[in-house]
């Protein structure tokens, strides 16, 4: 069954990045909801999500995004998502998340030039 | 050929882990039903929300011995799926507020993207969410 979410966490320029394959689901959200809450207790407050491989989210992952968005708020942190695929950037849109402290890119060079 | 009727049944148990095969089986009949592959996606998250929502909704906690009914069918140009639980169910007052785990998004998604959404409810009984995306003539 590919009901499998992959999770990697690497650095780049002193960004941490969270690399996400798979779907992110009422079954695998837990996964995802531990490694990115680690993250922020590392004290990282500007935090790239990559999702240029997720097939798909559902609103318990994006529950998590905002979740975690609204932790390093307080600090002007901002969720900085890399996605490329057009039914997921919707999902962005109907969701009303980007008018938080969230931006989008299409991919990581934009997002890391962001940040940094 | 697209648009000839098409029905489709399945039955899983009400455990979350069934939520990507309930969505790339109704993804393929929408495909298949002639909806574009826009159209699909917007189905495949709707259909997920809805899911969710059974999975959360029906008991207390998942269950392996109860089962979720998901019925696709085509007709006079538009696919409507049905998800259908045998929970408890609520009434007007008690209405459950979306995802419990989600930002208040499930109902949003599944009336932003569907053509129609309607919710039928008994206290004890169970509910079923009717989705219907029409199928629009391809050029």
């Amino acid at each position: 069954m590919s009901l499998s979410l992959q999770i990697k966490v690497r650095e780049e320029k002193n960004i941490p990045i969270i690399d996400l394959i798979g779907e992110i689901d009422v079954y695998t959200y837990p996964q995802f909801s531990e490694v990115i809450n680690k993250v922020i207790h590392d004290n990282h407050f500007n935090i790239i999500v990559n999702m240029e491989n997720v097939k798909y989210i559902d609103s318990t992952g994006l529950g998590v995004l905002a979740s975690s968005a609204n932790k390093i708020a307080p600090n002007n942190g901002v969720m900085h998502v890399i996605c490329a695929q057009s039914h997921i950037k919707k999902i962005f849109i109907v969701s009303g998340l980007l008018e938080k402290n969230f931006k989008l890119y299409d991919n990581e060079a934009e997002a890391i030039s962001s940040v940094s | 050929m697209p648009n000839d009727n098409i029905v489709v049944s399945l039955k899983v148990p009400s455990l979350a882990k069934y939520g990507g095969i309930v969505r790339d089986a109704v993804y393929g009949v929408a495909l298949r039903a002639g909806l574009s592959v826009e159209d699909s996606e917007d189905l495949r998250l709707a259909i997920g929300e809805a899911f969710t929502n059974a999975i959360q909704y029906s008991y207390e906690e998942e269950r392996a011995d109860k089962h979720v009914d998901i019925i696709c069918n085509t007709a006079n140009g538009q696919l409507e799926v049905i998800i259908k639980d045998y929970g408890r169910g609520f009434t007007e007052e008690d209405k459950p507020e979306s995802n419990k785990v989600g930002i208040g998004l499930g109902i949003t998604f599944m009336q932003s993207l569907m053509d129609d959404v309607r919710i039928e409810s008994a206290l004890g009984k169970g509910t079923s969410i009717y989705m219907i995306k029409k199928i629009s003539p391809k050029l």
